[in-house]
C-alpha cells in the first residue's frame, strides 16, 4: 500500500526540489529518499538486479537532466520519477525486443478476482496469465499501478499523464473487462 | 494467443539492504557528468559542420572569418588538457596582484598557558596550553607571534591566489566557501608548528545565503596541502544557527497560506457533482417487504425493499407506532421501527423487479455517462483555474525570493590540527553551460596565454581558466558572473555581471570585450570598488 503524503511534506519536498533545480548536489536528498521506490518499481518489471540497477542509473540521470522542467502539481515527486522509470523500462524492452516482465502476487490476484484464493489458486493464476496477455500496454500499466502496486488514482493519473477522472474511468472499464474474461477463462479451465 | 508479457507469480523482491548496496550518488554524478560531456562534444561538432558547409559556399570574407576562428575544429578535451598543463607551470598559490593582498594581522600569545585571542574580524582563537613546538619537536615556552587572516568573499579569494577548486574522483568541483582562514605562528622570527593533539579552535560569526536549511549540512572543512597541490578533506564543518531570522520565512509562509486559501476558494466555486446510484435488482429467494400504510415520506412510497445481507432480521411485532428512514451509502437505508417494546433497526435496500430494473438500469447508464462527461469537463476547468492560481503565486514567490537577501547569521567553529590554510565550504560542480570565445579589450588588444577568473557572485565561487585564442568558459546561467583577466603587465580587465549577462545572451557572439581598467590598484578596497561587488 502506498503511503499517504501530507501537504506539509509535499511543500517541504518542493523546497528540496527547488534546491536541486538550483544545484545538482542538492538532488542527493531526493535520490536517497526515492532510490528504493524506483528500484522496486523497475525490479517488478525486470526481476533482474543488475538490469534494474543499470536502468535506475539512467532514470536518475534523466531526472537530474530534466529537473529544471519539473513543476509542482500537488503529487509526490516519486510519481514524476516513476513516469521517467516507466518510459525507461518501455524503451529498454523496445530496444531489446524481449517480453516485458509483469510481476503478480497472491494479493494482487485476490484484489482482481475479489475472492479468497483456495485450492483452485493454480487455475486462477492460469486464467489471469492468459487474460493479461490480451491487455495493451496502457491498460496493463493501469492495472499494475492501481491493483498490483496499490497506487492512488492521483498518482496513477500523474504517471500516465491522464486526468484523475479519466484514470478512474479507464481503470474501472479495464478492470470490468478483465474480471469478465478471467471468470470465463477460469470456468473453461475448471 | 500472442505472448505480450512474461507473467511472473510471487517473485521475490530484493530487501532494502540489498537495494541499498546499489545506491551510490557519487557514481551517479560521475556518470551524469560523463554523459553531459559526450552530449556536448556531439552538439559542439554539429554547428561546426553546418557552419563549415555554409562558409565554403559563402563569400570570401566569410571564408576568412572561418579560417581565423575555426582553422581547426575546437576540441574540449584538448583545451582542458592544455589548461591543466598551463596551470601546472604557475605557482599553486598564485596571487594575481602580489602587492594587493588580504592582510595578515599579528597577535601575541603565551605559548605555555595558551588562552583566547580576539581578532580584528571578531573571530576568537582558543589556544590550548603548551600547544607549539619547534622544528626539532621541542615544546615552545614564552611569547609567540600569531599571523592570522580570514577571507570571506570572492574578491579576497581572487586576490589571495588560493585555488578554490577541488578534484574528487576526477570530477571538478568549485568550493563555495564560507571562509578561507590562514594561520601561522613564529617565535623570534622562526616558524613553529602545532603539537599533536593540540588543536586550535577558531570561532566566528558569518552570514550565509540560506536557500535551504539542508545546505548547512553540506559544508565541510578542508586543509590545503601545498606540497601535493591539493585540498584534503578533514571533517564536517561545525555550524550553529543562533537565531532564526524568520521575516523571510514568515512572508513565504503567509504567501503559501494565501495560495492554499485561494485554491480552497476555487474548489468551492464548483458544485459537487452527485454520482448517480446504480439500481439494485431484486435478489431471488430473499423476501421483500414494503412500508405502505405507515407514515413515511413520499419518496419511499411504492418502494420494494429487501434486507441487506448483513442486516438484523425484521421485527415480528405488527404494532408499528412510527418509522424513521435514514439513507446510508451505496443504496443502503437504515430503517428504524418504533415498537411498543422498543426500537428495532434494519439495513435495507430499494430493489426493483425485472422490467422496472431494466428500465432503471438503462436510465442509470445514461446518467452515468452524463456524469462522467461532466466530471471530466469540471476536472479540466478546475485544473486550468488551479494552474493559473499556482502560477500567479509562483511568480509572487519568485519575486519574494529574488528580493530577499535571505542572509542567515551562523556561528562557525573550526578546529585546526595544523597551521596553514583552511577552507570551510561545500562543493558545487563546475557549471555545464559553456561558450567558446575570444577576449579583447576596448583598445582591440587580444588576450592569450594568461589566467582568467570567473567569479560567481551568487554562489560565492571563483573559477580560474586559461585564456587561449578560443577559450571555453563554463558558467552558471542562473548566477551573477563577473569575469576578470590579469595581463602579464598586471593590468586588470573586467566584464561586470550585467555586461556578462548581456553578452552571453547574444547568440553567435564569439568575441567578448573587456573593460581595461586604467588605474593601478594599491588596496583591496580599490579592487572591490572597481569590480563593484
Amino acid at each position: 500500500m502506498q503511503k499517504e503524503v501530507s501537504n506539509k511534506d509535499l511543500q517541504k519536498e518542493w523546497e528540496e526540489i527547488k534546491a536541486a533545480q538550483f544545484n545538482v548536489l542538492a538532488f542527493k536528498v531526493l535520490y536517497e529518499r526515492y532510490f528504493e521506490t524506483v528500484f522496486k518499481f523497475v525490479y517488478r518489471r525486470t526481476t533482474d538486479n543488475e538490469l534494474t540497477n543499470d536502468l535506475c542509473a539512467q532514470i536518475f540521470i534523466k531526472a537530474i537532466d530534466n529537473i529544471k522542467q519539473y513543476q509542482f502539481k500537488g503529487v509526490p515527486f516519486s510519481a514524476w520519477l516513476i513516469r521517467i522509470a516507466s518510459n525507461e523500462v518501455a524503451q529498454h524492452y523496445r530496444n531489446t525486443q524481449k517480453l516485458r516482465v509483469v510481476s503478480v502476487d497472491d494479493f494482487s490476484l485476490m484484489s482482481i478476482i475479489d475472492e479468497p484464493l483456495s485450492s483452485d489458486k493454480e487455475d486462477w493464476m492460469k486464467a489471469l496469465s492468459a487474460v493479461l496477455q490480451t491487455l495493451n500496454e496502457q491498460d496493463m500499466q493501469l492495472i499494475e499501478l492501481r491493483f498490483f502496486e496499490q497506487r492512488s488514482f492521483k498518482e496513477v493519473a500523474e504517471i500516465m499523464q491522464l486526468t484523475e477522472s479519466n484514470a478512474k474511468v479507464r481503470t474501472y472499464r479495464t478492470l470490468q473487462r478483465l474480471k469478465e474474461k478471467i471468470l470465463l477463462e477460469h470456468s473453461k479451465q475448471s | 494467443m500472442k505472448q505480450r508479457y512474461h507473467i511472473k507469480f510471487n517473485s521475490n523482491t530484493p530487501s532494502s539492504e540489498e537495494i541499498n548496496q546499489y545506491k551510490n550518488f557519487d557514481a551517479l554524478l560521475k556518470s551524469y557528468a560523463q554523459q553531459q560531456n559526450r552530449q556536448k562534444k556531439t552538439t559542439n561538432l554539429k554547428p561546426l559542420w553546418r557552419l563549415g558547409s555554409v562558409a565554403i559556399a559563402a563569400s570570401l570574407a566569410g571564408f576568412i572569418l572561418w579560417n581565423q576562428l575555426w582553422i581547426s575544429p575546437f576540441s574540449e578535451s584538448q583545451y582542458l588538457e592544455t589548461q591543466t598543463n598551463f596551470f601546472s607551470t604557475t605557482p599553486f598559490i598564485d596571487p594575481p596582484l602580489t602587492h594587493v593582498q588580504p592582510v595578515f594581522n599579528q597577535y601575541k600569545a603565551n605559548g605555555v598557558i595558551g588562552g583566547q585571542v580576539k581578532c580584528k574580524d571578531n573571530a576568537t582563537l582558543i589556544i590550548p596550553e603548551s600547544a607549539f613546538q619547534d622544528q626539532e619537536g621541542n615544546t615552545i615556552n614564552g611569547e609567540i607571534d600569531l599571523f592570522y587572516r580570514s577571507m570571506y568573499d570572492p574578491v579576497d579569494f581572487f586576490l589571495s591566489g588560493i585555488p578554490l577548486t577541488y578534484d574528487s574522483s576526477q570530477m571538478g568541483y568549485l568550493m563555495e566557501s564560507i571562509a578561507v582562514i590562514e594561520l601561522y605562528a613564529e617565535q623570534n622570527g622562526k616558524r613553529i608548528q602545532l603539537r599533536d593533539g593540540k588543536d586550535i579552535q577558531i570561532n566566528w560569526v558569518s552570514e550565509l545565503n540560506m536557500k535551504s536549511d539542508s545546505l548547512l549540512q553540506e559544508y565541510k572543512t578542508y586543509y590545503l596541502d601545498q606540497e601535493h597541490r591539493t585540498w584534503v578533506y578533514q571533517t564536517n564543518h561545525q555550524v550553529d544557527v543562533p537565531e532564526k531570522e524568520t521575516h523571510f520565512e514568515a512572508q513565504l509562509e503567509l504567501l503559501k497560506q494565501e495560495e492554499a486559501v485561494a485554491l480552497q476558494a476555487l474548489a468551492g466555486e464548483f458544485p459537487r457533482l452527485t454520482k448517480p446510484q446504480a439500481p439494485i435488482q431484486k435478489r431471488p429467494k430473499v423476501p421483500t417487504f414494503d412500508l405502505e400504510g405507515l407514515s413515511i415520506d413520499a419518496e419511499y412510497r411504492n418502494t420494494i425493499w429487501q434486507l441487506a445481507p448483513d442486516s438484523p432480521p425484521l421485527p415480528n411485532s405488527p404494532d408499528v407506532e412510527g418509522i424513521k428512514i435514514v439513507p446510508l451509502i451505496d443504496n443502503n437505508y437504515q430503517i428504524t421501527f418504533v415498537l411498543p417494546s422498543g426500537n428495532a433497526t434494519v439495513i435495507a435496500q430499494k430493489v426493483l423487479t425485472n422490467e422496472a430494473y431494466a428500465i432503471a438500469k438503462t436510465e442509470y447508464e445514461h446518467q452515468l455517462k452524463d456524469y462522467e462527461k461532466k466530471l471530466i469537463v469540471q476536472d479540466s476547468l478546475i485544473n486550468i483555474k488551479q494552474q493559473s492560481v499556482i502560477n500567479r503565486f509562483k511568480e509572487r514567490q519568485a519575486s519574494l525570493i529574488a528580493n530577499s537577501t535571505q542572509k542567515q547569521r551562523i556561528m562557525n567553529t573550526l578546529s585546526i590540527a595544523q597551521l596553514g590554510i583552511w577552507s570551510c565550504n561545500r562543493l558545487v560542480p563546475v557549471p555545464t553551460t559553456s561558450m567558446l570565445v575570444t577576449f579583447q579589450n576596448q583598445q582591440q588588444q587580444h588576450y592569450e596565454n594568461v589566467k582568467g577568473y570567473l567569479i560567481d557572485e551568487t554562489l560565492n565561487t571563483i573559477q580560474p581558466f586559461w585564456i587561449a585564442k578560443n577559450t571555453l568558459i563554463k558558467y552558471n546561467s542562473n548566477s551573477k558572473n563577473t569575469l576578470i583577466i590579469v595581463a602579464e603587465d598586471k593590468r586588470v580587465a573586467i566584464i561586470r555581471s550585467d555586461d556578462f549577462e548581456a553578452l552571453r545572451s547574444e547568440t553567435g557572439r564569439s568575441v567578448l570585450q573587456l573593460e581595461l581598467i586604467a588605474k593601478v590598484f594599491n588596496t583591496r578596497e580599490e579592487v572591490h570598488k572597481a569590480i563593484r561587488m
